[in-house]
C-alpha cells in the first residue's frame, strides 16, 4: 500500500472544508454560543491556509500570522463571551434571531 | 484774630459737619448737634457785632453760568441767622431730654442739624438758586422730621401730605425764577430789587406772585396751608423749630429779602395782604374750636403767620420781621412747654382730658401762660408790640384792619382758652409731673425773649391810639376767651376749617381725582385701546394666514421631502433587520459575488 505524500493541496482541500463548515454554522445555527464556535472554525481554517503555505514557500511569516490569529482569536472568544452573558442577563436569551432591536 | 465778618459764609458749615459727624459717630449726637448750632450762634453773633458799611457779599464761586454760589451778610440775614441758631440752639438743647427715650436718638439730631444748614443757607444766600436750595433742603429735613415716628402708617401719609403740598407751592416758586431770569437776565437779589414800576412787565408780575405762591407753600397760607395742622404728627420740639420759629417764616422772609421787588409791583402786593388777611381769619377761628393741644397751636402759627403775609403785602416787611422775630420766642416758648405738658401726660394731645396742671406743673404753667399772653398780645409782652406794628401797618385799608382786629380778638381768646382748658379746672390724672432738667431750664431764655423782645423792634413812634385799641381788644379776648360761647353752626364750621381740607378732597381727589381718572379710564378703554385693538384683529388675521401657509405649505414641502426620501429608502430600509445572521449573510454573499466576478474575469 502505497501512501501518497500529503501535498499542500491537500491542506488547503481542509481548509476551504473547514470554512465552508464554519460559514454554514455562522449563518445557520441560532444559538450564539455555536456561533461564536463557528467563527473559530472559519479562523482555524486560515491557521491552517497560512501554515500549509508557510511550508510550501518555506517562509516563517505564514506561522508568525498564525500565532497572531490565535491571539486575537481568544481575545475575541473572552469579550464575546463576556457580551453573551451581559446579553444573557438583560434579555434572558441567546437566540440570535431572538436578539434584533437594533434596526430601523 | 479771625475776622468772623468776613468768614460769614462759615456759619451754615457747622450744622452742615455736625449732622455728618452725628450719622457717623452715633453717640452724643445730642451735644454734637447742640455744639454745632452754638458756634452757628456765636460766630453769627460775633458777625453781627461787627462793624460793617452796607452788606457784605461773598462768592465763593459761579455755580451756573450767571449764578454765583454767593452769600450775603446784612441786617435782615443777620437777624434771620440769630433767630434760627439761637432758638435752633434752645431747641436742641430742650431736645436732648424731651427725645431721651426715643429710638434714633441720633437719626433725630442729624435730621435737625441738616435742618438747621439748610436754613441758614436759605437766608444767607444772595440769590433766589441759592435761596431755593435752601428752600427745598428744609423741605426735605421738615419731610423727614414729621416723618420720624414713621413705623407709625398715618405720620407717613402726613409726612407725604406735608411734602406734596410744599412741592405745589415750590414748582410755582421754580417757574418764578425761571421767568425772573428770563425777564431780568439774573437772579440774584440786587438785580431783582432794581426792578421799577416803569421796567416791570406782566411777566415780572407774573413771576412775583408765583414766588408768593411758594411762599405760601413753605409759610402755610392759604391755598396751601392744609398741610401744617398735620405736620404736628412730628416730634414737638420739630414742630416748635421748623413749623413755628424758622421754616414757616421762610416765606416772609423772601417778601423781606424782595421788598423793593414787591414795592413795584404793588398788585401782587395786595394778592399777598389779602391771602394773608383770610387765612389768618380761618387759622384763628379754627385753632378756638380745635381740641389738640399741637393743633391749636398750629392752627395759630397759620394764624399769625397770615397777619405777617398781611404786612409784607402792604409793605410793612419791617414790622412782619419783627413779628417773625417775636413769634419765634412766644411760640418755641408755647410749643416746648406743649411737649412738656403732652410727656407728663404720657401722650395725651386732647385738651379735653386735660385740666387742673396749674399745681402739678406750676413753673411749665407759669412759662406757657407767659407765652400765650405774649401771643394774646397783653400789653408791655412782646407779642403786643409786634402785633400793633402790623395794626399800624394795616391801617391804609379798613377792610385789612378790620380783619386784623378781628383776628387780634380771636388770638386773645383762643390762646386764653387753651390756658384755662389745661391748666385751670379739675385735675382728672394723677400721674402727671413737673418738666425738669434741660426741658425745663431751656425755656428761660425763650421766656426772656417773649417778655422783652418787642423793645428791641422798629420804633413805633406816636401811635397811641392804635396801641390802646389793641390793649383793649386782648384783654376783651382773654376774657371771653374764659368762658367761651360760640354758636353751634360756626363750631362745625370751624372745626372743618372752614370747609378747606374737604373742598381740596372733593375738587382734586374726588371730582379731578376719581372723575378724571374715571374719565381717562374711558378713554383709554374706548379710544387709546382702539387702536391697539384693530391693529391685533389685523395681526390676528395675518397670523391665521401665515399659521396656514406655514403648516400647509412650508411643512407640506418639508413632509413631501421626508415622504420622498422614505418611499425610496424602504428597499435599503428593509435590509436592516436587525438579526446578525442576515448582516453575515449579506457579508458572505457580497464576498463570494466578489470573488465570483474576479474569477469570471
Amino acid at each position: 500500500m502505497t501512501f501518497t505524500p500529503i501535498t499542500t493541496s491537500h491542506y488547503l482541500v481542509l481548509s476551504a472544508a473547514l470554512l465552508l463548515i464554519g460559514c454554514a454554522g455562522l449563518l445557520m445555527r441560532r444559538n450564539v454560543i455555536v456561533i461564536l464556535m463557528s467563527i473559530e472554525l472559519i479562523l482555524n481554517a486560515v491557521n491552517i491556509n497560512l501554515v500549509s503555505f508557510s511550508r510550501h514557500w518555506q517562509h516563517v511569516t505564514g506561522q508568525v500570522f498564525a500565532i497572531f490569529v490565535i491571539t486575537v482569536a481568544v481575545a475575541e472568544a473572552a469579550v464575546g463571551l463576556g457580551i453573551l452573558i451581559a446579553l444573557f442577563r438583560n434579555r434572558g436569551t441567546i437566540l440570535a434571531d431572538e436578539i434584533d432591536l437594533l434596526k430601523w | 484774630m479771625v475776622n468772623l465778618l468776613s468768614t460769614f459764609w462759615f456759619i451754615p458749615l457747622y450744622p452742615l459737619i455736625g449732622s455728618a459727624l452725628i450719622a457717623m459717630l452715633r453717640r452724643g449726637s445730642g451735644w454734637i448737634g447742640s455744639a454745632a448750632v452754638a458756634l452757628s450762634f456765636l460766630h453769627g453773633l460775633s458777625a453781627a457785632s461787627s462793624p460793617r458799611g452796607g452788606a457784605v457779599v461773598h462768592t465763593l464761586y459761579e455755580w451756573m453760568p450767571g449764578i454765583e454760589f454767593g452769600f450775603q451778610w446784612d441786617e435782615l440775614s443777620a437777624t434771620m441767622v440769630l433767630i434760627i441758631s439761637g432758638i435752633g440752639l434752645l431747641i436742641h438743647i430742650y431736645s436732648i431730654g424731651y427725645m431721651a427715650e426715643e429710638e434714633g436718638f441720633w437719626r433725630y439730631f442729624s435730621y435737625l442739624n441738616l435742618f438747621v444748614f439748610f436754613m441758614l443757607l436759605l437766608v444767607l444766600a444772595n440769590n433766589l438758586v441759592l435761596l431755593f436750595a435752601g428752600w427745598e433742603g428744609v423741605g426735605l429735613a421738615s419731610y423727614l422730621l414729621i416723618g420720624f415716628h414713621h413705623d407709625r402708617p398715618s405720620v407717613n401719609r402726613n409726612a407725604n401730605k406735608a411734602f406734596l403740598y410744599n412741592r405745589a407751592g415750590d414748582a410755582g416758586f421754580l417757574i418764578g425764577i425761571f421767568i425772573l431770569l428770563g425777564a431780568l437776565g439774573a437772579v440774584d437779589f440786587k438785580t431783582i430789587n432794581q426792578a421799577t414800576v416803569a421796567t416791570t412787565t406782566p411777566a415780572v408780575m407774573i413771576a412775583g406772585l408765583l414766588l408768593a405762591l411758594g411762599a405760601t407753600g413753605k409759610s402755610a397760607q392759604l391755598p396751601l396751608f392744609v398741610w401744617l395742622p398735620d405736620a404736628m404728627v412730628g416730634p414737638t420740639p420739630v414742630s416748635a423749630l421748623i413749623h413755628a420759629a424758622t421754616m414757616v417764616t421762610a416765606g416772609i422772609y423772601l417778601f423781606a429779602r424782595l421788598a423793593p421787588f414787591y414795592q413795584a409791583i404793588p398788585e401782587a402786593g395786595t394778592v399777598i395782604a389779602v391771602i394773608g388777611a383770610t387765612t389768618a381769619l380761618i387759622g384763628a377761628t379754627t385753632a378756638l374750636v380745635e381740641n389738640d393741644i399741637k393743633r391749636i397751636l398750629a392752627y395759630s402759627t397759620i394764624s399769625q403767620l397770615g397777619l405777617m403775609f398781611l404786612a409784607a403785602g402792604l409793605g410793612a416787611t419791617n414790622a412782619a420781621m419783627f413779628h417773625v422775630a417775636t413769634h419765634a420766642f412766644f411760640k418755641a416758648l408755647l410749643f416746648l412747654c406743649a411737649g412738656n405738658v403732652i410727656h407728663a401726660l404720657r401722650g395725651e394731645q386732647d385738651v379735653r382730658y386735660m385740666g387742673g396742671l396749674k399745681d402739678r406743673m406750676p413753673w411749665n404753667f407759669r412759662l406757657m401762660t407767659l407765652g400765650a399772653l405774649s401771643l394774646a398780645g397783653f400789653p408791655g409782652l412782646a407779642g403786643f408790640f409786634s402785633k400793633d406794628a402790623i395794626l399800624v401797618a394795616a391801617q391804609s385799608s379798613p377792610w385789612l384792619l378790620g380783619v386784623a382786629l378781628v383776628v387780634s380778638f380771636l388770638t386773645a381768646a383762643y390762646s386764653s382758652r387753651l390756658i384755662w382748658a389745661v391748666f385751670y379746672g379739675t385735675y382728672t390724672r394723677d400721674d402727671a409731673h413737673e418738666a425738669h432738667g434741660v426741658t425745663l431750664h431751656s425755656l428761660w431764655p425763650l421766656a426772656i425773649g417773649s417778655l422783652i423782645a418787642g423793645y428791641f423792634g422798629p420804633h413805633l413812634g406816636n401811635e397811641w391810639g392804635m396801641m390802646t385799641v389793641s390793649a383793649v381788644i386782648s384783654i376783651a379776648g382773654l376774657w371771653v376767651g374764659r368762658r367761651l360761647l360760640i354758636p353751634k353752626a360756626l363750631v362745625t364750621l370751624f372745626q372743618h376749617r372752614w370747609f378747606v381740607n374737604e373742598a381740596y378732597e372733593l375738587v382734586w381727589v374726588r371730582a379731578i381725582g376719581k372723575r378724571g381718572g374715571n374719565a381717562l379710564d374711558w378713554i383709554d378703554a374706548n379710544l387709546v385701546d382702539l387702536l391697539p385693538r384693530v391693529t391685533s384683529a389685523l395681526v390676528g388675521a395675518a397670523g391665521h394666514v401665515a399659521g396656514w401657509f406655514d403648516s400647509y405649505v412650508v411643512d407640506g414641502l418639508v413632509n413631501a421631502t421626508a415622504f420622498t426620501v422614505e418611499a425610496a429608502s424602504f428597499p435599503a430600509r428593509a435590509l436592516q433587520t436587525g438579526r446578525l445572521q442576515h448582516y453575515a449573510l449579506i457579508v458572505i454573499l457580497s464576498l463570494v459575488s466578489a470573488m465570483g466576478w474576479y474569477w469570471l474575469q
